[in-house]
């Protein structure tokens, strides 16, 4: 399963949380390497995950930084 | 760690450099040279402290006295007995007053630019604590050869070679700091003090410039150190040394003629998952045909004394099941199918996140091992927390290199087609631990950490280069990816294989890494 990393709109955003609340367990941990990895391509200062992937929540919150990271000023992921 | 980054150019910086030269028994004309070398300097502010070392011709006094009368940047001091080359090099250093120190042998020549070149780089980064430059060697007949490209920072280098040696300049606090020469390893007391200078992690810069030129007459040290033995042991010793003070768990052992590598040994036996994505391609092992997975497998219990292991086999669906073992008596092994289009990168990162290993192997299935403790190797290096990735010697099965770490721009392998024995880029880096630019991910060892820390495998890069990507990620983070000849393993990849290179592949490196790549730039660690 490919998910879209641009941030975008609101909804945009919203789509991303419900996918990525579909996803398994490894298909969410390949996600976030792939948004790491894209912010590794985009800009080195945006790295700074020092901790390992432990678990799903433990890669969506991992996924949520790398959003914000890639995007300061967007919101934070709604739940819903 | 070097900085590559560069501050704002002082144009009014002016560093006092001390020349420091100790001086035994010079043949005159060579000397002579040598004064030269130092008065058309065309940088003006450096003092020379010279100490005879009770030389036993005569004339070596009288010529030290003479040459000072004529330039006040001159002073000599005379020892009252020879005490060797650390003893007059000291004496040396107490006499300057300088802010660095330049070492400078009493038969060579320094490049009319050399103390320009090095206040040029203080101009850019004042903080830096440390300078190496490119050398060649001169003959009787004043022929320059031997140019000696130099890999930029390489500590693990160094650890086996003082590759860095002529043109050595060092802030003086430095070299204070550590004591100064040790008289005990005499015939390697720079590579001792370039050891003990590099423990205290200073801002290292290599001018890629020959600003040097060592003096190689019959007999001397720079044409063929090994006609003087106890230089080799002494550069023995002087590694030894520093693994002790560092507390290495190492073996010094010999590398080639008259190098040396540290075998290192891990002080702990963390889990290890190797991670082996196939298709259960059949190919020629030592003749016979067979499945590579299976051949793989079989191996790693002949050669493998690593006791904390798991195999991690990623096999796309429809993989006959013949081509893999289901169970192990020594390691566990798990499979895990993909059923997406072949990308080799993402394969890769699968098994990443199925691994419960703190340390990952990627191992391609057309491999076996070579050295049995290949693996301890491999996690030893692992234990430095800025080696972010650990590759071995990969051969070829008619015994030559298939790759030794990579060079980019290439991108390519290191090597490939030689003898892992023979000379290489004008040295011996085939013999001796090193820094890299690339490994290839057809064995490459990282930390669990690490790879999730800078995305693992780029799978935009399903085929090729995403290892050489994954390098680069890895530098950029600040990393040094080592390669090692004390791991060794065969690589069954066939010899007469043409690359099969995608636009696309090309294209992304080029637009990611383009100024690292670019026609016109070298290795950074193969010149």
């Amino acid at each position: 399963m490919e998910i879209e990393f641009e941030i975008g709109s609101q909804d945009g955003r919203r789509h991303v949380a419900k996918q990525l609340k579909s996803m398994s367990r490894e298909q969410l941990e390949l996600t976030v390497l792939r948004a790491i990895d894209h912010a590794a391509h985009n800009d080195a200062q945006l790295l700074e995950f020092s901790s390992r992937l432990e678990g799903a929540f433990g890669a969506v919150e991992k996924f949520r930084s790398a959003v914000k990271r890639l995007d300061p000023e967007a919101p934070e992921l709604d739940d819903d | 760690m070097t900085d590559r980054k560069q501050s704002s150019f002082d144009p009014n910086f002016r560093a006092f450099f001390s020349i420091l030269t100790p001086v035994y028994n010079p043949s005159i004309t060579d000397f002579i040279d040598c004064v030269r070398s130092v008065r058309n300097q065309s940088y003006p502010l450096w003092e020379w402290c010279l100490v005879d070392d009770c030389s036993t011709d005569r004339r070596i006094w009288p010529l030290l006295k003479l040459i000072a009368l004529r330039d006040k940047r001159i002073k000599i001091q005379r020892r009252s007995e020879n005490g060797g080359i650390s003893a007059a090099s000291n004496d040396a250093l107490a006499m300057a007053s300088g802010t660095f120190v330049a070492l400078l042998d009493n038969d060579d020549e320094l490049a009319p630019n050399a103390l320009a070149s090095v206040n040029h780089q203080l101009a850019l980064q004042p903080d830096i604590g440390y300078l190496y430059s490119d050398e060649d060697k001169i003959d009787d007949e004043g022929r320059h050869f031997g140019r000696f490209n130099k890999p930029d920072w390489s500590p693990e280098r160094l650890l086996c070679q003082n590759y860095c040696n002529h043109f050595s300049v060092i802030d003086i606090d430095l070299v204070r700091e550590v004591g100064g020469y040790r008289a005990d390893f005499d015939g390697a007391q720079d590579h001792d003090l370039l050891l003990r200078i590099a423990e205290l992690d200073p801002k290292v810069v290599h001018i890629p410039e020959v600003l040097y030129h060592w003096r190689a007459t019959a007999g001397s040290t720079a044409l063929d150190v090994s006609e003087k033995p106890a230089a080799v042991d002494a550069g023995r010793r002087a590694i030894a040394s520093a693994v002790k003070r560092r507390e290495i768990n190492g073996t010094v052992v010999r590398a080639g003629e008259i190098y040396h590598r540290v075998h290192r040994h891990p002080t702990s036996y963390p889990k290890v998952s190797i991670i082996v994505p196939t298709r259960g391609t059949e190919g020629s092992v030592w003749g016979m045909r067979r499945p590579f997975s299976l051949n793989l497998l079989e191996s790693l219990q002949d050669r493998n004394t690593y006791p904390n292991l798991e195999v991690i086999i990623v096999a796309d669906t429809g993989t006959p099941e013949s081509a893999i073992l289901l169970e192990h008596s020594d390691f566990e092994i798990n499979t895990i199918w993909f059923d997406e289009p072949f990308n080799f990168a993402r394969k890769c990162n699968l098994g990443a996140i199925r691994a419960t290993g703190d340390v990952l192997i990627f191992l391609n299935d057309d491999i076996e091992p070579r050295s049995v403790d290949w693996i301890e190797v491999l996690t030893a290096h692992l234990e430095q927390d800025d080696v972010g990735a650990v590759g071995p010697m990969l051969l070829f099965d008619n015994h030559l290199v298939q790759s030794a770490g990579h060079i980019n721009p290439g991108p390519g392998h290191f090597a490939r087609g030689i003898s892992p024995t023979a000379p290489a880029a004008g040295g011996w880096p085939l013999l001796l631990n090193r820094e890299v630019s690339g490994l290839t991910g057809a064995c490459l060892a990282m930390k669990r950490d690490v790879f999730f820390e800078v995305g693992g495998f780029c799978d935009e890069l399903p085929l090729n280069y995403n290892d050489v990507d994954l390098g680069f990620k890895l530098q950029q983070e600040g990393y040094r990816l080592i390669w090692t000849p004390d791991a060794s393993l065969y690589h069954f990849e066939s010899k007469s294989r043409e690359t099969d290179l995608s636009e696309v592949e090309l294209d992304f490196l080029e637009r990611h890494w383009g100024h690292l790549i670019a026609a016109g730039k070298v290795d950074r660690y193969v010149r």
